[in-house]
């Protein structure tokens, strides 16, 4: 057990390594900074205590539509760079059993993706605390002159503690859908194959939702098994947006129970796919 | 008729089953947790009328909607309305409005900065392009864009109910562009109910009812919020609503017994330009 964890933390070492050198982590990485530094161009508007919920909107966006891009292209091209290499072949003929390979190459994404959420969260955090004592500064300003009625408002405040939190869910999101893309490739036969397929199901998760809400809803019994069906067969991506709730005081609270509920489903989900593409693995020809 | 096991399709149907049995399995299990997360999700995200997304569903805006960019999209769609608005062009900038305020209707300030463009910078845009416009016809688009100006609010309204902002903009809408007292006071009361800060709401509230003939709903209105205001507040401006509580009980010719007596607050003088109260002679009051 000891040398099966030895040889995990061994592959994940090598495998984010790896996929930090990477053009496209770099690429995205930067495209990511980039998106988030841009934010400074919304100063030239006039957005009213507002500003800060539409920069956190704007930087969020991006960590979750990079990260998305990411989970699946890097997970699938660092399993398949193993593949046609050779080097899975070299290292699986050695005691190295073959689910531990895959937690081990799952493991390294998490870490990459860990890497690539707090680098854009920090950024984002730091970009919204200087912008807030900003705008704070102004309204009290203005408050002071009696131009305003009241002060900046608390409900436009960020709480950073919400953003963290918002983060770590983002990135229990990403790492569900590594799990998934493993899982797509450990019976694919080819790197794009496995993108593709991966996206689809992205998207079907995002979508998810729809059938769980109305599965109750429709009269076709067909249709309304068969949205039964999809609801629960794939996860829930949308339920994961309550960590955007925590960053600006939400219009109902949202309750710890809800948080952990969250983080229970996507790590209860990534054992699930990493199970099920441990299995897949198995029986496949390298 | 016999299954050859050892087949491809018996091997990858199986294995396929397999994952499918896995997967709802773990949806049925999970079931409980994803409600609990997701009924808080939900109970804070606006329903999405797709209806309302009208013309503007093509060019990834459905795939990026259900992808879960709503949020981004929603400020995308603004940024390019406020730049067709800085071109005047009135068909993008009321579009990316209705897109915005679709995918995203928390947005307070897409409600508010709308309603303006809608209200006041249409209509301006009107005699700009066409110099020769009569002032009939202005007045008329001015009415027909400031009523629009009210929709738009009331749909914001709809998500952001009793909203102060919303509400503030509409009572300066009735105000400014229809001239229309009445329904700008309305308005000014619904938003001085809403917040803790009142006055400046509660001040033209009092005043437009007390102008329009309802002088004792105006002066119960006054002498009970009195009250509530602060003395250390500047914006509440205590000592203004002292001295309209004199006038009105002068104008009204309210009995001596029967007035407030509430006392002067420290330090306030009546300012020369006072006009608390337009049309009433202050006379010796």
């Amino acid at each position: 057990m000891i040398s099966s964890l030895r040889q995990i933390s061994q592959i994940a070492r090598l495998t984010f390594l790896e996929a930090v050198r990477q053009r496209f982590f770099n690429f995205l990485v930067l495209l990511g900074l980039a998106l988030i530094g841009s934010a400074s161009f919304f100063r030239r508007f006039d957005f009213g205590p507002q500003e800060l919920r539409f920069i956190a909107d704007f930087g969020l966006g991006g960590i979750v539509f990079f990260g998305s891009i990411l989970a699946i292209v890097a997970t699938a091209q660092l399993f398949f760079g193993e593949i046609e290499n050779r080097t899975a072949l070299t290292m699986l003929a050695k005691p190295v059993r073959r689910w531990a390979f895959l937690a081990g190459k799952l493991l390294g994404i998490v870490l990459l993706m860990l890497v690539f959420v707090g680098l854009l969260t920090t950024l984002l955090g730091a970009f919204l605390w200087w912008r807030e004592q900003q705008l704070i500064d102004f309204y009290h300003q203005l408050f002071l002159a009696h131009q305003m009625p009241t002060d900046f408002p608390d409900t436009q405040r960020v709480q950073i503690g919400g953003l963290i939190m918002n983060a770590l869910l983002q990135w229990l999101k990403f790492d569900v859908l590594a799990a998934i893309t493993l899982l797509v490739a450990s019976f694919s036969n080819t790197n794009l194959y496995t993108v593709v397929v991966s996206f689809f199901i992205y998207l079907i998760c995002q979508l998810q939702y729809i059938a769980h809400d109305n599965w109750d809803k429709i009269a076709s019994p067909f249709l309304r098994g068969l949205s039964w069906f999809l609801g629960k067969l794939f996860p829930n991506f949308q339920l994961f947006a309550v960590g955007e709730l925590l960053v600006f005081p939400a219009k109902i609270p949202v309750p710890h129970s809800a948080i952990a509920a969250a983080i229970g489903y996507g790590l209860l989900y990534i054992a699930v796919f990493t199970t099920l593409a441990v299995g897949s693995f198995r029986s496949r020809e390298i | 008729m016999t299954i050859d096991r050892s087949s491809w399709w018996w091997r990858q149907g199986r294995a396929a089953l397999g994952i499918f049995a896995t997967l709802l399995l773990a949806g049925i299990i999970l079931e409980p947790l994803q409600s609990q997360a997701w009924d808080v999700t939900r109970a804070n995200q606006p329903i999405l009328k797709l209806k309302s997304l009208g013309d503007n569903l093509g060019q990834g805006t459905l795939l990026g909607v259900f992808g879960g960019f709503r949020n981004i999209l929603a400020d995308f769609a603004w940024l390019r309305g406020y730049s067709a608005w800085e071109v005047r062009d009135l068909p993008t900038t009321e579009a990316m409005l209705n897109l915005a305020t679709t995918l995203d209707p928390r947005v307070i300030m897409f409600w508010t900065d709308g309603a303006r463009e809608i209200a006041y910078d249409i209509p301006a845009w009107s005699r700009h392009e066409n110099p020769q416009i009569s002032d009939e016809e202005m007045q008329k688009v001015n009415v027909e864009q400031a009523h629009r100006g009210l929709e738009f609010l009331d749909r914001g309204l709809e998500f952001l109910p009793n909203n102060y902002s919303l509400l503030l903009n509409k009572a300066e809408i009735y105000d400014n562009r229809l001239k229309d007292k009445a329904g700008a006071a309305e308005e000014y009361r619904l938003a001085a109910e809403t917040t803790t800060s009142f006055y400046f709401p509660m001040r033209m509230y009092i005043r437009y009812i007390y102008v329009l003939g309802h002088k004792q709903e105006a002066y119960d209105y006054l002498r009970k919020k009195y009250l509530t205001l602060p003395d250390n507040v500047p914006d509440a401006q205590k000592g203004v609503m002292w001295d309209m509580i004199q006038i009105m009980e002068q104008d009204m010719k309210i009995p001596e017994p029967n007035r407030a007596h509430f006392p002067k607050p420290a330090n306030y003088s009546r300012d020369p330009d006072f006009d608390a109260l337009p049309g009433v002679d202050l006379g010796n009051i």
